[in-house]
């Protein structure tokens, strides 16, 4: 985490108990506000556009809505793997410039919903300049497990998409 | 007055000003009326600034004087500035531009009179020393409680006539305090005040010293430089005012009209949203009505309706506190209720004024909109005033000057067909008619109409129409007869205005009665008949619903989606063959309900053109009176039915063809009109009717046609084009719509078209439509515009690129093909163009572009698909072409926006999403990047 983001946009740690829906990607597990889930939907076919990012899969048409599609691995820079049945997509409502913005995200699988308390809350980790961590809000611990949880606004911006695209 | 006694004055007003200290009265009266004798000078000599200031320094020493103001010493200082000034232009012979004048003094008297309260935040009124203001408003917190205090004891004081002498007294120092330091509004309410005061206080006066106290101790406060600068007190200026003009309101006279100030929305804002819509919806109504009441003024229902509309819109804008509208709309009301009384027509000025009350009001309620979405006071109109005022002259039977007066007629049904129809008369005996109306009558002359009614005299017309064929040979008579001041210029308009009348051809009724053909009365029922047709049939109205525009959208796309998903069921059953016959025939009722489903959901967003139609007509209205020009004007399909955003959009590019239509292609002249065998006056159709799946719009006018010379050589100057071989007509008409044409002054001038045209073919593509120029020179000129159905459904042709699908819109393709090997080369060993018809075009590979591998990486293997957009056309490689479909358009959303060459994405039949391709984005993109291609 950079010097000014420190300052800027750190968040409240007790503000961020709550509800959250767990899934994975590979081994790690990582949670998302569960106000921000729209719904949970299968796999399906996904329409690629072409010259936007790699991470953008496509569009989906989510009953006649037409909604953007991002892969989380590929957002990460995770190694890709081929779909499974268990692969789906979290529909999330994030911030953009001109209101919210619906969109997909492709998670290897879906967990479950926790509920974290404040006390199970830490602070995210700094891995220096080498891993980004300006979406991880903080870290949950449940029993022995971890779980990530993702600032999904700061995830994908819809700033991101544009400028990349216009490259 | 010369230039010596002027060198005096200033002499003696420089040695005045040296000696003169406040007290010195004598001195400082000799001082004014020195200055006052220079104005006077100033004035003589065209010096209007000096004028301005020197009567200012007058007022000013005058306010010395009556010890009007705080601060002598620095008033006395800027007087002497003001002299040395003076000095200079007299004595120096400097010119009056290089004088140096102090800025306190420069403002003109009437600048004063500035409409108080625009909502400017002043730190510091301009021109004031900012010294002499801080002072005053640190003095002003004291003397407000003093005034309070004054207030709170007048109702229980025995010496009621001191303390009025005493608030007296503050007002009026306030008031000349804050004139001098330009707060305008101050003075303007402490005026109101102090003149209430005078004419004897009451307890509702007690009341609004407190609240005019209340406000000045806010605006003191901000001025300060604590707290918000308070809005004007509209209400509480109205209450004060309110008084005063129970005694001024007769002695004024017209010539000062009343002036709106600028008002804060208050009440409830949904109710004010509300009237907004409400508020236009009537004043459209009225439009449509009033053009009955055009044909015909004793019309009862439109009478009633406009009437109706009036009053609903005063009603609700007095409850809701809309001053200039209420007064407005009470005025015509007024008007309008005389008029159902039978107590006047409602013609020439009368229904004028109602159309201008009409148009005023739409002014007035667009300025609520915009207070409404700004949060800003509403910017009240100009010439309200004016307006009311012309109302009142009216309904006191006088005459108005300031409107003007042709009117345009309506259409109606011929006479003489009204009476071949009753069968009064024979066709034979209409022609024989109407060959004699047709027949060119010689016009009056003007001489004999000015000698006729005794405006020259005979001796004056013969020495005037010597003058005429000695010198001035081109000279029109009238003005060698206002030059030799035989008559004024209103005179001889009359007079022209006269000769126009006579010249008109005589009506085919009084042609028939005269010859015989048949008798008057017969004549007058057909009339009777004529008139009842021409008036506009009553339309039944069906009740509706206002349904915020979002849901609807949302209703449309559900249905859509409902649509796509039982065509996936209706599918999948088909696929089980008879295993299931109940359940294939029912879910053919579902198909059924569906697709009706489907069509009425189309339709949910589609309204009749005819709002926009009638804006034209009352454009043409408009703009035949401001030409001069006669012009009928037709409409026809004014109930053809388009998407509403279209609608609303088509109406600016109208605007522009209708204008044109007026301006550049009926001729101003009627005369050349006769000569190539057309009626007098000008038509314009406007029409709307479907043809081919599309909806068309013509605009077609009568006059002079396209000038084909007049435009090419103004591309060729213009460097559009290079040569005009081979243009077809088609082409040079098109080229009206460039850019450049738009601002072209000459061909404007030789009656070509241009102005605004650019704009007119960037909104209708923007439409995803087309617009055609017809033309024949003498003829007349018809504009088509083209439009889908609707905006979010487009035609698409589908290819396939590798694995992927795109859609392509048909309106941009030109031709696909599939081409031979020597139809292609190569430019540089890279670039490639096709040959087609005669052309090189280039080529392009999509899947490139698009990076898509496993696509056909050879034309010949493939499909070519020759595209459009501007004037640029280009080949674009595809492996096959799918088919062709209608297409529901749908956003990326604003994730996914300004992807180069996407348009957006479309929902297609399998339930997934297509991608729309837009060409002109394609091609930008590949000229960037053709070095890979």
């Amino acid at each position: 985490m950079t010097e000014q983001e420190k300052t800027t946009g750190k968040h409240d740690l007790k503000s961020l108990a709550g509800k959250y829906l767990t899934f994975k990607l590979s081994n790690e597990t990582y949670g998302i506000e569960i106000l921000k889930v729209q719904e949970i939907i299968g796999l399906m076919s996904i329409t690629s556009i072409p010259r936007t990012p790699n991470f953008v899969r496509g569009v989906i048409n989510l009953r006649g809505k037409v909604i953007p599609v991002i892969e989380l691995r590929k957002k990460f820079d995770m190694e890709t793997v081929e779909d499974t049945d268990h692969t789906c997509i979290i529909v999330v409502q994030v911030m953009g410039g001109n209101g919210p913005i619906t969109m997909g995200v492709i998670v290897d699988e879906v967990s479950e919903v926790v509920d974290i308390a404040e006390n199970q809350i830490e602070p995210s980790p700094s891995f220096g300049a080498s891993i980004d961590t300006a979406f991880i809000m903080a870290m949950g611990k449940l029993g022995e497990s971890v779980v990530i949880l993702l600032d999904i606004d700061k995830v994908l911006t819809a700033n991101e998409i544009q400028s990349l695209s216009s490259l | 007055m010369p230039n010596k006694d002027v060198h005096e004055i200033i002499e003696k007003l420089s040695e005045l000003a040296v000696f003169t200290g406040p007290g010195d009265l004598q001195e400082l009266a000799q001082m004014h009326t020195c200055i006052i004798e220079i104005r006077e000078w100033a004035k003589e000599q065209g010096f209007d600034r000096t004028a301005t200031v020197a009567d200012n320094s007058a007022d000013l020493i005058e306010k010395i004087v009556l010890q009007e103001i705080s601060n002598t010493e620095e008033a006395l200082k800027l007087i002497s500035q003001v002299i040395s000034s003076f000095q200079q232009l007299i004595l120096t012979n400097t010119k009056e531009d290089e004088i140096v004048y102090p800025d306190e003094l420069k403002k003109k008297k009437t600048d004063e009179i500035i409409i108080p309260g625009t909502g400017e935040v002043i730190e510091l009124p301009e021109n004031v020393d900012p010294d002499i203001f801080q002072q005053f408003i640190q003095s002003q917190d004291s003397n407000l409680e003093e005034m309070e205090f004054l207030l709170l004891s007048y109702s229980n004081s025995s010496d009621k006539n001191e303390i009025i002498a005493e608030l007296k007294r503050k007002v009026h120092t306030l008031k000349g305090e804050s004139g001098i330091l330009g707060l305008s509004d101050i003075q303007e309410l402490c005026h109101l005040a102090e003149d209430q005061i005078e004419q004897g206080v009451t307890q509702e006066l007690i009341d609004n010293l407190f609240l005019l106290k209340d406000w000045l101790k806010k605006k003191f406060d901000a001025l300060a430089g604590k707290g918000i600068m308070p809005p004007f007190p509209n209400d509480l200026n109205r209450k004060l005012k309110k008084e005063n003009e129970k005694t001024e309101k007769y002695t004024k006279q017209s010539t000062e009209f009343k002036r709106f100030s600028p008002k804060e929305l208050e009440g409830d804002l949904d109710l004010v949203k509300d009237f907004v819509q409400e508020a236009t919806e009537h004043l459209d109504n009225c439009d449509v009505h009033l053009l009955t009441l055009e044909t015909d003024p004793e019309e009862s229902d439109a009478l009633n309706a406009v009437f109706r509309a009036f009053h609903t819109i005063k009603g609700v804008s007095g409850f809701l506190g809309l001053e200039e509208i209420k007064q407005i709309s009470h005025e015509a009301e007024n008007l309008l209720d005389r008029a159902r009384k039978k107590e006047l027509l409602l013609v020439g000025d009368a229904i004028d004024v109602v159309f201008e009350a009409v148009d005023a009001l739409k002014e007035c309620v667009e300025a609520v909109r915009k207070a409404l979405t700004t949060g800003e006071p509403i910017i009240p109109r100009e010439n309200s005033g004016e307006l009311i005022e012309n109302i009142h002259l009216l309904l006191q039977g006088k005459k108005i000057t300031t409107l003007l007066k042709d009117r345009v007629e309506k259409k109606k049904a011929k006479l003489g067909e009204i009476m071949l129809d009753s069968e009064i008369i024979s066709e034979d005996s209409i022609n024989r008619a109407l060959t004699l109306q047709k027949s060119p009558k010689e016009p009056v002359k003007i001489g004999e109409i000015l000698v006729k009614y005794n405006v020259i005299s005979s001796k004056q017309l013969e020495r005037v129409l010597e003058i005429q064929k000695k010198e001035f040979s081109n000279k029109p008579i009238g003005e060698i007869v206002v030059e030799l001041g035989f008559a004024t210029e209103e005179e001889i308009q009359n007079a022209l205005n006269k000769q126009k009348e006579t010249s008109k051809p005589p009506k085919l009724g009084e042609l028939l009665v005269r010859t015989g053909e048949a008798d008057a009365k017969e004549v007058a029922q057909s009339l009777r008949t004529q008139r009842a047709q021409s008036l506009v049939p009553q339309t039944t109205v069906t009740e509706a619903i206002k349904v915020d525009a979002n849901r609807l959208d949302q209703l449309v796309d559900m249905i859509g989606e409902l649509v796509i998903a039982e065509s996936m069921v209706a599918r999948e059953v088909e696929l089980q063959g008879d295993l299931y016959t109940h359940l294939s025939r029912h879910v053919g009722q579902l198909d059924k309900i569906t697709r009706e489903l489907q069509l009425m959901a189309m339709s949910l967003r589609m309204i009749p053109i005819k709002s926009t139609f009638q804006k034209m007509a009352r454009l043409v209205r408009d703009l035949s009176k401001k030409t001069g020009k006669l012009i009928e004007f037709h409409t026809a399909g004014e109930d053809t039915e388009l998407d509403k955003t279209v609608v609303d959009k088509i109406g600016d590019p109208l605007v522009h063809m209708v204008r044109n239509s007026v301006d550049h292609g009926i001729e101003s002249n009627p005369e050349e009109r006769i000569q190539k065998g057309k009626p007098p006056v000008g038509n314009i159709y406007l029409r709307a009717f479907h043809s081919g799946g599309n909806i068309h719009i013509q605009v077609e006018d009568d006059g002079a046609g396209l000038n084909r010379e007049a435009i090419i050589k103004k591309a060729l100057e213009r460097g559009i084009i290079r040569s005009e071989e081979g243009l077809s007509d088609r082409e040079v008409w098109n080229l009206i719509f460039e850019p450049g044409f738009s601002t072209a002054q000459v061909v404007t001038e030789v009656s070509g078209r241009g102005v605004g045209m650019d704009v007119v073919r960037k909104n209708i593509e923007a439409l995803r439509g087309q617009v055609d120029i017809q033309s024949t020179p003498g003829k007349g000129t018809v504009f088509t515009i083209r439009l889908p159905l609707t905006l979010a459904i487009i035609d698409g042709m589908v290819v396939r690129v590798g694995g992927e699908r795109y859609i392509i819109p048909t309106l941009s393709i030109i031709i696909s093909l599939r081409p031979t090997e020597k139809d292609i080369n190569t430019v540089i060993g890279k670039g490639e163009v096709l040959s087609f018809h005669g052309k090189l075009i280039n080529l392009y590979r999509l899947h490139r572009l698009f990076d898509i591998s496993d696509a056909i990486e050879n034309y010949i293997d493939g499909t070519v698909v020759v595209v459009e957009a501007g004037n640029l056309q280009v080949g674009l490689l595809v492996d096959e072409i799918l088919g062709q479909q209608q297409i529901v358009i749908k956003s990326l959303g604003d994730a996914l926006k300004g992807i180069p060459g996407i348009a957006g994405g479309a929902i297609m039949p399998d339930g997934k999403v297509g991608i729309i391709l837009d060409i002109a984005g394609i091609i930008k993109l590949a000229e960037k990047t053709s070095a890979f291609v």
